[in-house]
């Protein structure tokens, strides 16, 4: 048998082993004995659940070691588009490096334009 | 080199590059990866809501069991300490989670993960990246130009500029075949990531769709049967007899309700049959990176579009009438 058909089997028991014991507390008896009964079909209920949760626990392993190999299966894939944007970055940093000298450039013009000036009026022209 | 030569060579790429795009052009996987992609947060959006149901259905079985004592016992008539602790006891299952948070965050996990992969296809089935490098080659070669008419001005280096100038003309000829370069190598190395991909993350993803349907199945199936025990619990208790006709009342307003909703999830599309759908849709996108049939490949991923948004609207209506 597979752990979930056992599952299913003792989830099976469980579950009529707590509806014994809720048509019990429904049927004639002291409120005392009703509500111990009660209790019982309610642990009964939470060792359902954890069942029921068994199911999903057991495939964790399975899903963690898929979703490892999905990533993995993905790496070319982010290298070659981390690639692309290395290269748009280097072709940024070189627009901004030429932009930088052309501002420089114009600064310097306009200095040497001033000094021309200078020495243009200290010839008296 | 002649400037006809250059120009020669120049078509000559851009014609090889044109016929080579066209032949492993990544842009026609764009369509059905994102059409794979939004139906993978559709499938998201329709396991999340079936665990909902299932914890509706659990919860109204879970009531009525806790009711029956109240309904079918006359030692508990009219005894409020009794009615409380069953009143207490449904408010506490209320708040239980149907899963524990670890449970939950590692299925979100997958699906995140299954998003993820098909990203990265439509990232690689882009060519944003590619003509963002083109223009910014292009600027680069305005911002050259800019740069040399000003310094051409400048006493010192005016010689160099000059000089710089003169090969201003066949940069702008080289950049634009450059361009051509970068677009075939980028298309081709983009065609063979994606193919490359889907093939290696084939076997996961199937296998993740494979657990995912069959929780998503087990759910639904859970649900089904909680509603149904619950409406077994109700006739079971009218026919063993109940302490007054209030109660009797109740049962039945009860037995109408969980009755309907059963109804309702009988009727409501088929989980399994979404994530196989989406199973298929993923072969086709193997099939697709093996031996292209495009349109073939669009139709599956869009009938499964079409399946998952049924099966999640259907999922919400049960909800939105809890």
């Amino acid at each position: 048998m597979n752990p979930r058909d056992s599952i299913q089997s003792l989830r099976r028991k469980t579950q009529q082993l707590e509806e014994e014991f809720v048509t019990l507390a429904a049927s004639t008896g002291p409120a005392s004995v009703a509500k111990a009964l009660d209790l019982v079909a309610m642990e009964l209920h939470d060792t359902d659940r954890a069942l029921f949760e068994a199911v999903f626990l057991r495939n964790d392993s399975k899903i963690k070691r898929l979703i490892d190999e999905v990533e993995a299966a993905t790496k070319g894939g982010r290298e070659i588009l981390h690639t692309l944007d290395e290269l748009k970055s280097s072709v940024d940093k070189a627009r901004a490096l030429v932009k930088r000298a052309t501002k420089n450039a114009a600064k310097m013009k306009t200095l040497i334009g001033e000094v021309d000036e200078i020495i243009g009026l200290a010839r008296g022209e | 080199m002649p400037v006809r030569t250059r120009g020669k060579l120049k078509t000559i790429i851009i014609v090889t590059a044109g016929i080579l795009l066209a032949a492993c052009d990544p842009g026609v996987y764009r369509k059905p990866v994102q059409d794979f992609r939004s139906a993978n947060e559709e499938l998201r959006r329709a396991y999340f809501l079936q665990l909902e149901i299932t914890r509706d259905a659990m919860l109204t079985h879970f009531s009525v069991q806790r009711k029956r004592s109240l309904w079918g016992n006359p030692n508990l008539k009219g005894d409020p300490e009794a009615a409380q602790r069953v009143a207490d006891a449904i408010a506490k299952e209320r708040e239980r989670a149907l899963l524990n948070k670890d449970l939950v965050a590692l299925r979100n996990r997958a699906f995140d993960t299954i998003d993820a992969y098909a990203g990265v296809l439509l990232a690689l089935a882009s060519d944003e990246d590619t003509n963002a490098i083109a223009a910014d080659l292009q600027g680069l070669v305005g911002d050259l130009q800019q740069f040399l008419g000003v310094a051409k001005e400048v006493q010192g280096v005016s010689d160099l500029a000059t000089k710089g100038a003169a090969w201003i003309g066949p940069l702008g000829a080289a950049v634009s075949a450059f361009n051509e370069i970068v677009k075939l190598v980028s298309a081709v190395t983009r065609s063979v990531a994606i193919r490359d991909t889907i093939v290696t993350a084939d076997p996961a993803i199937q296998e993740l769709l494979v657990v995912l349907g069959e929780e998503a199945a087990y759910a639904r199936t859970e649900a089904k049967s909680k509603y149904a025990a619950a409406e077994q619990a109700l006739q079971k208790q009218l026919k063993a007899g109940v302490v007054d006709d209030a109660a009797a009342r109740e049962i039945s307003e009860v037995l109408a309700l969980v009755a309907a909703k059963a109804n309702r999830l009988e009727g409501a599309d088929g989980l399994k049959e979404v994530f196989e759908s989406a199973r298929i849709a993923q072969a086709g996108l193997v099939r697709r990176a093996a031996k292209p049939d495009y349109n073939e490949l669009l139709g599956q991923v869009r009938a499964f579009k079409v399946q998952v948004i049924a099966v999640r609207q259907s999922l919400e209506a049960l909800r939105d009438e809890r």
